[in-house]
């Protein structure tokens, strides 16, 4: 039987907002098991680190996988960060703050990953159309547990758990990828996978669901998006397997 | 003649910033409370928690729970991110069938707060 690898898709550390140095988040997953961690610090400035610390977590036997998290208000902005930044991380997220942006996110390839407020219900935008936008989009949904774990009143954690299962049902009813990660901003907001699975049964996952939705599913997407970044990618189906000198010595598959 | 009521043994380690001045029953307040918020007073009363044993230097233990309610206890310790002011949380290291399984399990862990280098990783 081969041992699943579980994967923590987002982490924040010191290079953004997070409270943890690269290090330690990267000694923490080890220690936790986890294979690979999605680090969601990345932006068009500090991009040119992203070596430097792959290098770092390979030393701790941990894949680093870049991933970038936008934030925009309209959807003009969110094409062009798309157009500049989509051929140099290998996750895109999109916070979708408003309707027009949850529906562009939705529609548009080059966006992996959708969240979605669970503080306010109101600018929950997950609903059929956004699940049927999605599965045509290749996008899936991601359930951040660090908004069950840290809230400052229990009426809080009601309504993220709450708008949270809906979500998750819409997802499961409509068939759109469910991705669960911590949302750890430092090492001691980060948990074992099997607690986060633990965790997200209470939000109508099975345990064996909620484990895919830790390894396999995210695998997958990043999997994916690295054979599409890769030099001899040209679309899906079509890669170069070897290239010659002349006219007539290289081959396409 | 199978069991009716089978119990699982989890060994478990609280990571923390700084070192916590806990014992053994202020912690299983503290795990109680846990899952009195997540699951009420009937869920509390299916996972059939006790605390068996605490080690406050190492902060690590052994709980026992219902071996149908492991993933309610492995999600009520999962929501624990501060004890007495300090940022901490529980790591669940091992879940066994056996108490003599889980008491060697215990033992056998390092005999150290930190993991490993110091100065990588400041937690207890």
């Amino acid at each position: 039987m081969v041992k699943r690898k579980f994967i923590d898709l987002h982490v924040k550390s010191t290079l953004s907002v997070g409270k943890s140095s690269p290090s330690q988040i990267a000694k923490m997953a080890s220690y936790l098991g986890y294979k690979a961690v999605g680090l969601a610090d990345f932006n068009t400035s500090n991009l040119n680190l992203l070596n430097d610390i792959k290098e770092l977590f390979k030393s701790y036997n941990i894949d680093l996988i870049s991933r970038v998290d936008l934030e925009v208000e309209s959807p003009r902005k969110l094409k062009s960060i798309l157009r500049r930044i989509r051929r140099k991380v290998e996750v895109i997220s999109v916070y979708c703050k408003n309707l027009s942006i949850a529906r562009l996110a939705a529609r548009d390839r080059r966006v992996d990953i959708l969240n979605f407020s669970v503080k306010d219900w109101r600018r929950n935008f997950f609903d059929k159309s956004e699940a049927l936008l999605a599965i045509n989009g290749e996008s899936a949904l991601e359930v951040n547990l660090i908004d069950l774990i840290k809230v400052k009143s229990p009426g809080e954690r009601i309504q993220a758990i709450r708008i949270l299962r809906d979500n998750i049902k819409v997802a499961k009813r409509y068939g759109v990828p469910i991705i669960i990660s911590s949302g750890a901003t430092s090492i001691f907001e980060m948990r074992a996978p099997r607690e986060l699975a633990a965790l997200a049964t209470i939000l109508g996952l099975t345990e064996f669901e909620a484990r895919e939705s830790l390894s396999n599913i995210p695998m997958n997407l990043v999997n994916k998006n690295r054979e599409k970044l890769s030099e001899s990618f040209i679309m899906p189906g079509v890669k170069i397997i070897k290239k010659g000198d002349h006219h007539g010595e290289g081959e396409k598959k | 003649m199978v069991k009716e009521k089978r119990n699982r043994y989890v060994i478990f380690r609280i990571m923390s910033s700084e070192k916590l001045d806990l014992n053994k029953y202020q912690l299983l307040k503290i795990i109680f409370s846990s899952v009195l918020k997540l699951y009420g007073e009937v869920g509390a009363s299916f996972i059939h928690i006790n605390l068996i044993e605490y080690d406050a230097n190492l902060q690590k233990g052994i709980i026992k729970c219902n071996h149908n309610a492991l993933v309610m206890l492995r999600a009520a310790l999962c929501i624990i991110h501060e004890i007495n002011g300090k940022q901490a949380f529980f790591h669940i290291i091992k879940v066994t069938g056996t108490l003599k399984k889980a008491r060697e399990i215990l033992n056998s862990l390092p005999k150290s707060l930190t993991l490993g280098d110091e100065e990588a990783v400041p937690v207890v």
